[in-house]
This record gives structure tokens, C-alpha cells and sequence, in this order.
């Protein structure tokens, strides 16, 4: 039978549940696709990591769920019966590992399989999808006998969204309520085994080492500053903005632009699980660009950006680029970090003005960056504007950018930074 | 006492209930937290029937669009509940003795607003109940969890009131429909444009 998305039903009408059934994953699509079955408990939480089979862990202790990949097609045998008591559902999920989301998919299929007879399939395209980077495409849970669930839903937020799902409540609350043990004296691979502690399971350093040992030198500045203002464990996007408008033309001349990139990733590669800079660039109008992450960010800054700036247009507008950022960020459930680099030569206070407390309802911080000298005009009264739901924005000038040491630069960047994810999740506005 | 209800079962409200009159309709669910397909907007509605099974007018259909029956007997408290009778998503208020002589059916719905554009349906609602309560001292009457017995439909009617023998009478339907609040209207006899 071909299922629609989100139907249910009890799974013993269709197969024998006493028997091994297959569920069969499939996916066609450009990205890199990791498969897991999560083995949960009552309250829909991985109590248990043994009971997580992916890549990794192929299968569970007792063999009732085991794992076999073949190109885009994973395949799950499953013996309801001989789970422990405490597993009531396993859960079918993809995530994409890296770049690329759901909805550029050709297809994704789930079946049913017992005895090598399909019995149920559920048929999705990539039109069933929007950004999604991590779905549970099937559940089968316990409630008065097995049943299906043809979930197909997911998050925006890759694999680190689903381990908060399916347990990192715990993590979120002692985020929240209690000072961070500094986790960069456990030794990294320690920290990699243990799942369930969300994105930070592998050092800063670690990453930078593998994916950008360029930039090793800005771990210890960092984490300094992190550590200081309880940040280690703090999870975020981050967001870049660069101005490219015609005054700006010398910094990215001589290079202090594609500076500023260089800095900003390991703000990146640190606060968000997918390591990536979502990026900006904007003039008279504006235009989102490839994300940024460790792989690329040698050339953020195109080495033909004076055609960027023309297509941009020559002045700088920021009514449009922070409307367009706000759009993306609607919906977002995490915070979102977004560096805003200008030279100055601000115009629009009262659009900006009225666009930032219109914003202040949402789980994203505006921090300003001026590296031109003078006349930021309404940025620089960001601190004493009021009728805003939050304290959303900062505004540091950055002038010095060359000569500035790196950990007072990240100290500046972050000064309010740990004040408003105080706020936002005392007001309830992120999980 | 209250009693829990399974899918089709009926119990007399007002019987052992000596001057009960006013009574809330509380209901309730949960929504998955997932980013595909964006929020959810569920909506509850009251139908009020004549034997045939239908409206006699526009009027006896109170939703978010027409909160109270023209005869003040049935009154739906809208979108935004604050906290009065924990759990409840959406209530509303009946008064038994105000009821028209001529409506012998009360049908309780919920609908999943824009469900067609948003991809939505019941498959992504979970533990969904209708409950009743006397208004007066808030004891809970009856509860019917509705369980999961329907899910690609995006209507469904949860629950109806109905007079036997001059006493008004709870059954737990739970059926769902596919169509939305559009298809409930024209079970029910509502001209919609």
C-alpha cells in the first residue's frame, strides 16, 4: 500500500510484527545522506546511545536493530519483539552532512518489507520538502501494538536539531542554569564519543586543524573570550554581513575584508553544528551568497569582487539586506548570531530603527561592526533605543581592525552578546 | 468521578447531575515541533442540529467567526485561552437549559486551518482529547482520548452532545474527514461561499 504523508495506522493489518521486517531508505539527490534509526523510550527520548544505529553502530546489543548501506540505500532489519521494554519507538531518520537540503532531492522513499514483499511505501519527492537538513521520515512506536507513522518532517537544523529532539532537553536546561564546565580540557575524542551532548562534541581546535589549520592561532583568543562569558556550550548560526559598497573599496584592497572572514569562521565553526557562516553581501541592494565554512572561506571575498560591487550597486542601503536576513531568520528555532560589518555612512535611521524593533520579537541578535571611522549614525544609539521586545543589537567600532589583538577583537564582538541569549531564553523565545 | 470514554461510547451528562446546566467543552492536542510545513492552526467549531442532522441557519454554526449563539447557549471563548482549565487548547461554554427546543444535536469539531497549502493533517497531531466540565465547580465530567484512529483526514468531529428522553447525552465519535472545515459545512448543512 502506498501511504501519504502523516498517516498512521496500526502496523499487525499489513505484516506479521512477530517477524523480521526491513525498512528500506532510499534517497537520489546531490548532497552527502547519513541514515540512523533511534531506538526512544516512553517519552520519545534516546535514554539508551547503544539503541542509536547509524554508520557508527550498526547495530543494537541484542542485534534487534541492524544497519547495512548500500550507495543511497540503507536498510534497517528490525525485530520488534525482542526490544527491551523500555525502547516504545524507533525512529527512521536522513540528515544531510554538509551542504544541501531536503528539497533538492529527487526522491526519498521508505518501504516496508517482510520476506522480501513490500507492504508499505511512502513515496516522497523533493517538492514534499523545504530547507530541511535532518528528517524523520518513519516512525514505529508502540501504543496498543505497533504502529506506523509516516512522519516526513524535519528540521532545518541538521543532525544537531534531531539529538535536541530526541534528548537534549537536559543539555538545554543546564545551559541555562548553570555555569559550563570548560569542556576544552576534555580530551576531544572523548567528546566525540558522547553523543548527546549536541554540537560540541568535538573541539574548536580540533575542527580548525583539520578543516582550516590556518586559522589555529584564533582557538586560544577565542575560547578565552567564550569561556569568560559562559559560551563554550552556547549554540547558534551565525550570520555574516559584509558591506560592499564604493567607500569600501580600499579594505577590501588590501585584504581586510577577507580578514574579517578569516576571524568571524571560527565564531562559526564553533557556535553552529554545521560549522557554516551564513553570508551576506550588501551595497544599494544585497545578495545572499554561499555559505561560508571551512572548505571555501579563502574565497569569500572573490578575488573579482569590484564586479560584485557594481552588480550591488555603489551605496550602501541596510534597509533591504536586514529585511531579507529577518525573512530567512523568521522561523529559525535557534538563536542566530549575525555580524553586521560597515564602514559607516548610514542614512536610514528611522527604516532601521523601526525594522530592528520590529525584529526584537525574534531570536536574532544584531551585532554592528564599524570599520570605517566615522558617521554610523543610528547604530551607535542602538543601546538607548527603545520599544523593543529585547535588547537586540550592539554596535562596536572596530576602526583598529589591523592592530587590534585578536582577543580583544572576539571581546568586543561578544560584549552583549551572552546578555541577550540570557534574555531570550528567559522570555521563553528559543526551546 | 469522571469517566473515560473509548471511541463510541455514550454516557448521560445530566443524569445524577440534579440542576446542571452549564458546562464546558474543553479540547485539546499537541502539535509536532517539527520546521517542515511551518505552525499549526487548529480550530474548534460547534454545530447545533436539528433532527435531520443539520443547521437551520447560518447562526447555529459558532466558530471563531460567530463566538456565541444567537440564543447565548453556546459560547466559544476564541483563539486565545488563558490558562483557565489546564490543558485545554479551546473551550467552549454550553448552557444546557438555553438551548433552543429545536436543536437536539450539538456537534464538537476541530479543523486544521489552511491544512491543503501547509501539507498539514491529523497525522502530525498527537494526543488529542475532548473533555466536558461543569462550569460552576469545575469538576471534570467525562474525557474521551481520542487515540489515533484517524490521520491523513484534517477535520474531525471529536465529540457530540445530544438529547434522549430529555436528557442530553455525550458521544465520544472521534471520525475524521478529509477536506477541512469546508467539507464539515456541507455534512452539517452550512452554505459556505
Amino acid at each position: 500500500m502506498n501511504l501519504q504523508k502523516g498517516q498512521r495506522d496500526k502496523l499487525e493489518k499489513y505484516c506479521n510484527v512477530a517477524q523480521e521486517i526491513e525498512v528500506v531508505m532510499d534517497i537520489s539527490g546531490e548532497a552527502v545522506y547519513d541514515f540512523s534509526c533511534f531506538g526512544l523510550d516512553a517519552q520519545g527520548k534516546l535514554s539508551d546511545d547503544a539503541y542509536m544505529v547509524f554508520y557508527n553502530q550498526i547495530q543494537t546489543p541484542g542485534g534487534e536493530v541492524r544497519y547495512q548501506r548500500n550507495g543511497n540505500q540503507a536498510c534497517f532489519s528490525i525485530n520488534l519483539t525482542k526490544l527491551p521494554e523500555r525502547i516504545q519507538k524507533l525512529a527512521f531518520t536522513v540528515t544531510i552532512d554538509g551542504k544541501g537540503y531536503m528539497e533538492a532531492v529527487g526522491f526519498h522513499t521508505i518501504t516496508l518489507r517482510q520476506n522480501q514483499q513490500e507492504f508499505l511505501g511512502l513515496y516522497l519527492k523533493g517538492t514534499d520538502f523545504q530547507k530541511e537538513t535532518a528528517v524523520i521520515s518513519m516512525e514505529i512506536y508502540k501504543k496498543d501494538g505497533w504502529r506506523f507513522s509516516a512522519v516526513a518532517s524535519g528540521f532545518y537544523g541538521g543532525l544537531g536539531d534531531l539529538l535536541r529532539y530526541y534528548g537534549g532537553e537536559e543539555v538545554q536546561t543546564e545551559e541555562s542554569l548553570t555555569p559550563i564546565q570548560p569542556a576544552v580540557t576534555q580530551s576531544s575524542a572523548q567528546q566525540a564519543e558522547s553523543v548527546q551532548t549536541s554540537g560540541k562534541k568535538v573541539s574548536l581546535e580540533k575542527k580548525l586543524e583539520k578543516g582550516a589549520p590556518k586559522l589555529v592561532s584564533l582557538v586560544k583568543p577565542l575560547q578565552v573570550e567564550l569561556e569568560k562569558r559562559n559560551l563554550l556550550d552556547c549554540i547558534a548560526r551565525v550570520a555574516l554581513v559584509l558591506d560592499i559598497s564604493g567607500s569600501m573599496s580600499g579594505r577590501y584592497k588590501n585584504g581586510t575584508v577577507q580578514e574579517i572572514v578569516n576571524k568571524t569562521l571560527p565564531l562559526a565553526v564553533q557556535f553552529d553544528d554545521d560549522g557554516e557562516l551564513d553570508f551576506w553581501y550588501y551595497g544599494t541592494t544585497c545578495r545572499r551568497m554561499p555559505s561560508v565554512n571551512m572548505e571555501n572561506y579563502e574565497s569569500a571575498v572573490p578575488e573579482d569582487w569590484k564586479k560584485l560591487m557594481h552588480s550591488l550597486g555603489g551605496s550602501n542601503n541596510e534597509v533591504l539586506v536586514i529585511r531579507d536576513i529577518m525573512q530567512e531568520y523568521k522561523k529559525s528555532k535557534q538563536p542566530v548570531y549575525v555580524l553586521f560589518i560597515t564602514d559607516g555612512g548610514v542614512s536610514q535611521a528611522g527604516a532601521i530603527k523601526k525594522l530592528l524593533k520590529e525584529a526584537s520579537t525574534s531570536p536574532v541578535f544584531w551585532q554592528f561592526v564599524g570599520v570605517g571611522g566615522s558617521n554610523y549614525g543610528v547604530l551607535e544609539k542602538l543601546d538607548t533605543m527603545e520599544g523593543r521586545y529585547v535588547d537586540n543589537a550592539n554596535f562596536c567600532a572596530l576602526d583598529d581592525f589591523k592592530k587590534v589583538s585578536n582577543q580583544e577583537l572576539y571581546s568586543r564582538l561578544l560584549n552583549e552578546f551572552p546578555q541577550w541569549m540570557k534574555e531570550i531564553r528567559q522570555k521563553g523565545m528559543i526551546g | 468521578m469522571p469517566v473515560n470514554l473509548t471511541k463510541g461510547q455514550k454516557v448521560s451528562i445530566t443524569k445524577g447531575n440534579p440542576g446542571l446546566s452549564k458546562v464546558v467543552i474543553g479540547l485539546g492536542w499537541d502539535v509536532n515541533q517539527f520546521d517542515t510545513g511551518g505552525s499549526f492552526d487548529l480550530d474548534t467549531a460547534a454545530f447545533l442540529l436539528t433532527d435531520s442532522g443539520k443547521v437551520s441557519t447560518s447562526e447555529d454554526f459558532v466558530f471563531f467567526g460567530n463566538l456565541v449563539h444567537p440564543s447565548g447557549s453556546v459560547q466559544h471563548m476564541g483563539d486565545n485561552l488563558t490558562g483557565a482549565g489546564e490543558g485545554d487548547d479551546e473551550q467552549i461554554k454550553i448552557n444546557l437549559s438555553q438551548i433552543p427546543e429545536h436543536i437536539s444535536k450539538i456537534a464538537f469539531t476541530v479543523t486544521i486551518y489552511e491544512a491543503e497549502t501547509r501539507h498539514q493533517n491529523f497525522g502530525q497531531v498527537n494526543n488529542s482529547f475532548i473533555r466536558v466540565y461543569n462550569e460552576e465547580t469545575g469538576e471534570e465530567i467525562l474525557r474521551y482520548d481520542l487515540g489515533e484512529d484517524f490521520s491523513i483526514e484534517t477535520a474531525a468531529v471529536f465529540g457530540e452532545l445530544y438529547k434522549h428522553n430529555g436528557e442530553w447525552k455525550f458521544n465520544a465519535i472521534g471520525s475524521g474527514y478529509q477536506g477541512g472545515l469546508a467539507a464539515l459545512c456541507a455534512n452539517f448543512g452550512v452554505d459556505v461561499e
